[in-house]
């Protein structure tokens, strides 16, 4: 009897322990801990919510360049005074940055034919998207709290980061070779035999993507 | 060696150690770590493509999620969430036996329409309620990942609901006819190769 009260009375003291870092963790006083974890469900699924479109548009992209690449975003240890626990926030993101060209713009004045010679004036390529989607980020570590926004805030700069390597392994001027393969095989399919692309600003692609990579 | 003389020894021993450890511990404290701030990994590939996308999307969903236990207390976070999609024909697929040409007609089959992008990009997210009784914990910046992520599937998982294939069938179609005009090509017919997607008609 009195080792079941005893029992009893350390579950309850185990408790009122959990129970009362929980409270102080909440109110920020105590840092988190992990196995405090068990006070949530293990099955976590978001509820039923529609998919509502908003805009549809008509596009003519043409991609033809794809650079994939993981980064991390570490913010590094913010002091935050001798009593408080410090923050940290690692994540790592992995992603791709799509590259090609917006033919939206193409028309009659952007070509020019004459029987089986076929030249086509082309704007120069664009980063057309970069892609870092949520289940592409991983929140390796994260020390103390940290607003939504600011957690948005560190997502964009990984996405930079991303953009600044594909601009370094030249994607535009990688773009601009297979734009010109492409169209030149379109061409060719519709039986050209002599076909001039031209690309706006080709030969400054070069100094563009050093520029943009800096 | 006598107890009370061993005891005192023992004392020292640790008043040596704890000297020691207090001032390390200071300085851990006081002295910042350089952090590895935008350190990236070597993992980085370039791939050819030859997709044309034809059209986008720009939808919206609301991340929800509540759960409630009657001795801990409730939790709930809502999270308004955007994406852009486009969808359109990988031309690599283009061959020339898709294309056969008599004088001023043509006859085209194109490869089946396809989704090519979904972006959701975080600056487009908004939280809109979050709140965590006492008894709770945050929620914290890797579950609300989780969340995302799970919306993100759900977006992937509606795509025959918002139409986006049959909307790029059309515009593809659309596209390559207004292009093969400007070519000066009269009579234009576009098919594409898988029979359930596109709407087999001439133009």
């Amino acid at each position: 009897m009195r080792t079941i009260f005893n029992l009893i009375l350390i579950a309850l003291v185990i408790f009122i322990i959990v129970s009362g870092y929980s409270s102080l963790s909440t109110l920020k006083i105590l840092p988190r801990l992990p196995f405090l974890s068990l006070f949530s469900p293990t099955e976590e699924k978001i509820a039923e919510t529609p998919v509502v479109i908003q805009e549809i548009r008509h596009i003519a992209q043409l991609a033809t360049q794809r650079f994939y690449d993981e980064c991390i975003y570490d913010t590094g240890v913010i002091r935050t005074g001798l009593l408080q626990k410090n923050q940290r926030c690692i994540i790592i993101a992995k992603g791709e940055v799509i590259a090609g060209f917006d033919l939206n713009r193409l028309n009659t004045l952007s070509l020019n034919k004459k029987e089986k010679s076929i030249a086509l004036a082309l704007d120069r390529p664009k980063i057309l998207d970069v892609i870092v989607n949520p289940s592409d980020y991983e929140i390796f570590i994260q020390d103390g709290d940290f607003t939504f926004d600011e957690i948005s805030q560190m997502k964009e700069l990984a996405k930079k980061m991303i953009t600044a390597n594909a601009l370094r392994k030249k994607i535009l001027e990688r773009s601009a070779l297979q734009g010109r393969r492409i169209i030149e095989k379109f061409f060719r399919l519709l039986g050209y035999e002599r076909i001039d692309i031209a690309i706006q600003n080709e030969l400054r692609l070069q100094n563009l993507n050093r520029r943009q990579a800096d | 060696m006598p107890p009370t003389t061993e005891r005192t020894r023992r004392y020292r021993q640790l008043l040596i150690l704890a000297g020691i450890a207090l001032p390390l511990l200071v300085v851990n404290f006081i002295v910042a770590r350089p952090g590895s701030k935008g350190k990236k990994v070597e993992l980085q590939t370039l791939q050819d493509l030859s997709e044309l996308a034809t059209v986008e999307y720009n939808v919206r969903k609301i991340v929800k999620y509540k759960d409630e236990s009657w001795w801990t207390g409730r939790r709930a976070i809502l999270i308004e969430t955007s994406a852009i999609l486009k969808a359109g024909i990988d031309l690599s697929e283009l061959t020339s036996r898709d294309i056969k040409q008599e004088g001023e007609a043509i006859t085209i089959y194109l490869p089946r329409p396809k989704l090519i992008s979904l972006n959701m990009k975080p600056r487009d997210m908004k939280e809109i309620y979050n709140d965590a009784e006492i008894l709770r914990q945050d929620f914290s910046a890797a579950e609300k990942e989780k969340f995302l992520a799970q919306g993100q599937q759900d977006i992937m998982a509606k795509l025959d609901e918002i139409g986006i294939i049959g909307k790029a069938a059309v515009y593809s179609k659309l596209l390559l006819e207004t292009w093969l005009r400007i070519l000066g090509f009269k009579e234009i017919s576009i098919l594409f190769k898988e029979p359930a997607n596109p709407p087999k008609e001439k133009t």
